[in-house]
């Protein structure tokens, strides 16, 4: 028996306004009523879109523009495809969680043992946090988070090529004394994230559910916690519905920073 | 030791009297926090327009570093009457003097009281707890 249980959500298919309304809605129920455990969220989209990091400019994102659905998160970064090949997850915690204890950094580890796991476990070889190693996928221009890479990012080597490519997005808000951790798990490539690393390139047939599953594996393995499968609250529905629209309103979309509107 | 001339926030906000005005920053924790130690793991910092008016408690900007994006909260309510506008061109100032130079907003409080904030040995406390 595990000390400690945290609360799964698995919401497939969900709108983009969902899609991010329903996270921000669990960073602020994180201390509530049935949140005084971390939640693990795993979600797909449907339609797909594109998510801005939080103060990347519009038009720095060249897919962007041409895409009829995009969003601005919460978090960091730089942009990303959410399409049919691809799992999000989030956790939703305490900043004094146990779980992610020490710097900003140093809580990267733990999440990313679990999705490292969950990658071998499926059958992706090698699958290793990039450390000083050149990443091949790092592209210029783009504002996509696969084609900028640090140091922690989860990346893994395609046969016959000598580097690793990136092949796991992650980023992190914190407010209030909670987390939100953003995290996309490409199965599949898609044209506006070229020269990405994916799952399916080095483990053909592995589905979503697949990479699901893995996960929520690794992440009970690697916290010694047990996922209790559960819904969303209604207040947390009803927060998501309240808050849904602000991430395709235009002004957020095309805000400009401060520092933006000075340099014109 | 941090300086005991100045108050805390639990989320790594100071303050500090000067005249009329109340000087808020971030602590050297927080600093380290966010960047472990690379300063260039900061990557920018948004502060809000002069003459904005906030409340105690509410965010007047935000952080980002590589890996995270963090609120800034108001230690007092009050007008924001000046900011550091160079720390968003230098960022490395936030990590060499989070004490003095890496101020970041000047607020003409509502109330200049610091009462409510930790000192620096509850903030110590705090942040080793």
């Amino acid at each position: 028996m595990k000390a400690r249980t945290w609360r799964l959500l698995e919401t497939f298919d969900v709108s983009p306004t969902d899609a991010m309304g329903l996270d921000e809605a669990l960073l602020r129920s994180v201390g509530e009523e049935h949140s005084s455990v971390p939640t693990l969220r795993l979600y797909t989209w449907e339609p797909d879109a594109i998510s801005l990091g939080y103060f990347q400019a519009f038009e720095d994102v060249g897919a962007a523009g041409d895409h009829s659905h995009v969003v601005r998160r919460l978090t960091g970064g730089g942009a990303i495809h959410h399409h049919a090949g691809e799992l999000t997850f989030s956790i939703t915690l305490d900043a004094k969680d146990p779980s992610y204890a020490g710097s900003v950094s140093a809580s990267y580890e733990r999440p990313h043992s679990a999705v490292i796991a969950a990658l071998r476990a499926v059958g992706v070889p090698g699958p290793r946090m990039r450390r000083d190693e050149p990443s091949l996928s790092d592209t210029q221009g783009t504002g996509m988070c696969f084609h900028e890479s640090t140091p922690q990012d989860v990346s893994w080597t395609s046969p016959g090529e000598a580097h690793s490519r990136k092949g796991v997005g992650t980023a992190q808000r914190r407010t209030a004394g909670r987390i939100l951790h953003h995290g996309s798990i490409k199965l599949s490539s898609s044209p506006l994230e070229s020269g990405v690393a994916t799952v399916q390139s080095v483990a053909p047939g592995v589905s979503v559910m697949d990479m699901a599953s893995a996960l929520k594996a690794a992440v009970e393995d690697e916290f010694q916690v047990t996922l209790q499968g559960s819904a969303p609250t209604q207040r947390e529905w009803d927060r998501c519905a309240a808050l849904g629209a602000k991430y395709v309103d235009a002004a957020f979309l095309h805000r400009r920073t401060r520092r933006e509107k000075r340099d014109g | 030791m941090r300086p005991d001339d100045r108050r805390y926030l639990d989320s790594h906000e100071w303050a500090k009297l000067d005249g009329d005005l109340i000087v808020v920053g971030i602590t050297d924790f927080a600093v380290e926090e966010l960047s472990n130690g690379n300063e260039g793991d900061l990557v920018y910092c948004d502060l809000p327009d002069v003459g904005r008016v906030i409340e105690q408690g509410e965010t007047f900007g935000e952080i980002e570093s590589v890996k995270a994006v963090s609120d800034l909260n108001a230690p007092v309510g009050g007008e924001i009457v000046e900011i550091n506008s160079e720390i968003e061109e230098h960022l490395e100032t936030l990590s060499q003097d989070p004490w003095k130079k890496g101020w970041l907003i000047k607020i003409k409080p509502v109330d200049k009281s610091l009462e409510h904030l930790l000192d620096s040995a509850a903030y110590e406390a705090n942040i080793t707890s």
